[in-house]
């Protein structure tokens, strides 16, 4: 698989998302490629300078060097194999560990770096990195009103071109080809004359799941209340990592992440149809 | 869970929270009196279980959810199936750089919000704090608008299964 080739775009009716084949869009199109094994696209009013995407690339492409584990001889592979101990890795590979552990720590280990074997496993928190070092590449070349979304994970900043918010939907855990709910991202405040009076917002949305890649999350407590969780924060890495923490741990880690970061919002699913759901996702 | 539990747990998580902007001061307490006493619950039940409860999470740092549910299983004896309706303002807590008023507003004994009047250095603001996420049927989750959605989140797709995505519908529409 050629991880920086462009996905081969063949639109048919099914396509369509339900209840509406054609979304009311009116940006330019997305940018998409490939990284980490899914699909980035990347939609900005005014569409994403060419200058830009080599570096949303390199992005994903620079931590995907160092830390993919489907890379026999990249740095997070010899760790894992232990042909390399943590105290020769580079400076790079111990900052993006001690950052795992420290939301081991504080997710009270509903999230954690080692997998069941032992081996180090640091692509739950690298992707979400990606998707922050991309987002610093928009950021740099001035583009402050865009949708990053890499396989379902979700960096919102600023608003639609004509000041709608950006709005997220949420997959349904029982029918991937519907949505079930959704999120209205914050829009920056204007004056009366619909120019803006302050910095752009931005909030990440990630949503963990157990139907896919069965072995990104790891249910270390047997709790197994919830087969999705979506978390909204004001940055992708603390969404990201309590998502998948909540989907681990339950509705004890849940009590404990709404507790504990203020401003967050939850969307959490069990297989039963029963639903957990902070003031954002409430009808 | 209980009114009272619940309301040592909001307690609780403004305990948590306001512990940063109380630095300096002994205790990061609220105590919460109903001002609409609307129903059964107690004005001492409320407030003594919530300053018990956010004083032993600011002291010894043990999670609100043990905490509340410890204290669900007090109240549980003596006012077990109240279903409380009602705002509830607690004391305003001053301390040196300013004061803390809660506010929390409940529905059937269930939390539908939580505001902070906060005092400091002079300044003043009002913030509303998502107390927790609470069971319900999918009936009452806010529905998705297709037409209006920009983006679809879900767990990770792979680079295969993208293209039957929700998000590679999006980003053909022209």
């Amino acid at each position: 698989m050629n991880a920086t080739s462009e996905i081969s775009r063949t639109p048919s009716p099914s396509d369509a998302l339900p209840h509406d084949p054609a979304p009311a869009l009116t940006l330019a199109e997305p940018f998409i490629f490939e990284a980490m094994g899914t699909v980035v696209s990347v939609r900005a009013v005014g569409g994403v300078p060419a200058a830009a995407r080599p570096h949303l690339r390199d992005a994903f492409e620079t931590l995907e060097d160092r830390f993919s584990l489907y890379r026999p001889a990249s740095e997070a592979s010899q760790v894992a194999n232990r042909t390399l101990t943590l105290r020769q890795a580079s400076d790079e590979y111990r900052r993006v560990y001690d950052l795992a552990i420290d939301w081991r720590a504080a997710t009270s280990g509903a999230f954690t770096p080692h997998r069941p074997d032992g081996a180090v496993d640091l692509s739950g928190i690298v992707k979400a990195l990606g998707i922050q070092a991309a987002a610093a590449v928009l950021d740099a070349h001035g583009v402050h009103d865009y949708v990053l979304n890499a396989g379902g994970d979700v960096v919102v900043s600023g608003a639609q071109p004509d000041g709608r918010p950006w709005v997220v939907g949420i997959v349904d855990p029982d029918d991937r080809t519907r949505l079930l709910s959704q999120y209205s991202a914050p829009v920056p405040v204007s004056d009366a004359g619909g120019e803006p009076t302050s910095a752009p917002t931005r909030r990440a949305v990630a949503t963990s799941g157990v139907a896919e890649r069965g072995d990104h999350v790891w249910h270390l407590g047997s709790d197994d209340t919830f087969c999705q969780v979506t978390v909204v924060a004001d940055d992708i890495v603390t969404a990201d990592v309590l998502a998948t923490a909540v989907l681990a741990g339950g509705p004890g880690t849940l009590a404990e992440a709404t507790t504990g970061w203020p401003g967050l919002e939850v969307l959490a699913c069990a297989p039963d149809g029963r639903r957990w759901a902070t003031p954002a996702f409430r009808a | 869970m209980s009114t009272k539990a619940k309301l040592a747990s909001a307690a609780a998580s403004v305990g948590v929270l306001f512990l940063g902007w109380q630095a300096g001061t002994a205790h990061g307490q609220t105590a919460l009196t109903p001002t609409t006493p609307t129903t059964t619950t107690t004005t001492s039940g409320a407030s003594g279980t919530s300053g018990g409860s956010s004083s032993g999470t600011s002291s010894s740092g043990t999670s609100s959810s043990g905490t509340s549910s410890s204290n669900s299983s007090t109240s549980g004896g003596t006012s077990a199936s109240t279903s409380a309706s009602g705002t509830y303002t607690g004391t305003t807590e001053t301390h040196r750089y300013g004061s803390v008023t809660v506010t929390v507003t409940l529905s059937n004994g269930t939390i539908t919000n939580l505001n902070a009047d906060v005092v400091s250095d002079g300044e003043h603001r009002s913030e509303s704090i998502n107390a927790e996420a609470v069971p319900m049927l999918e009936s009452e989750i806010k529905s998705a608008n297709s037409a209006g959605v920009s983006t679809v989140s879900g767990a990770t797709y792979t680079t295969t299964a993208y293209l039957e995505s929700l998000q590679s519908a999006l980003d053909q529409a022209k």
